[in-house]
């Protein structure tokens, strides 16, 4: 609990980060200190797999390669996010919209557990949901 | 999560009474940087007092890319300061 007795937490969706450049792990790993320096204690992360095909095809200028070259550099989105969150010691909490109206298709849900106890290991459940 | 409910609306007593029912810790989610547009930095310790006082637990900062914009060069920007100088001083109880 903060010194004001409120925490902060943080949301990321991460598809409105991926539009001005692609991520690399350093990306994260900045991201993730300065929400640390402003005292966060869980960081929620909106966003689907890079293999959910979320990213593809999209009309936001660059988000399509953004998204790719980010895969590139660190491979699943999901898992790197919450390696760099453990690392600094804060929770990860994944949210994901139910959006196959607006894009139409299959989408992959990866789901992380909130659990941070061992910041070096975190732990991937491997639980996917599919809907068409 | 208390996402854009006004506080005091009957939005906001509706899920606070189910939220009290199952003793469930509430969290209140906004733009910080459209609900403090125009406001000093009083009157956004004012504000935070209020999320406070109305009994939630956290404020979440919604969303990251609202407040800081990542570069090709792996540092970021941070677009509105007022999360570092004003909100998070805040929370520190300074």
């Amino acid at each position: 609990m903060s010194g004001s007795g409120l925490e902060l937490d943080v949301v990321v969706d991460f598809y409105d980060d991926l539009l001005p450049c692609h991520f690399t792990e350093r990306t994260l790993q900045e991201m993730m200190r300065i929400f640390r320096s402003w005292g966060i204690r869980r960081v929620y992360w909106c966003g689907q797999s890079y293999a959910s095909g979320l990213y593809e095809g999209e009309t936001s200028p660059g988000i399509e390669e953004h998204a790719r070259r980010t895969y590139e550099e660190i491979g699943e989105f999901i898992p790197a996010a919450a390696a760099s969150a453990h690392a600094e010691g804060m929770e990860f909490y994944v949210e994901f919209k139910a959006l196959p109206a607006r894009h139409g298709k299959k989408l992959e849900v990866d789901v992380m557990p909130s659990n941070n106890s061992d910041p070096a290991a975190p732990q991937f459940l491997g639980i996917y949901l599919d809907w068409e | 999560m208390f996402k854009w409910v006004p506080a005091e609306s009957e939005a906001d007593a509706r899920f606070r009474r189910v939220a009290e029912r199952y003793r469930l810790p509430t969290y209140y989610n906004v733009w910080p940087q459209v609900v403090f547009s125009g406001l000093q930095a009083e009157q956004i310790r004012e504000r935070l007092d209020a999320v406070r006082a109305a009994g939630h637990r956290g404020f979440m900062l919604y969303e990251s890319a609202a407040f800081i914009r990542a570069r090709a060069d792996g540092t970021f920007e941070i677009t509105y300061p007022v999360i570092p100088e004003v909100v998070v001083p805040w929370a520190r109880g300074r």
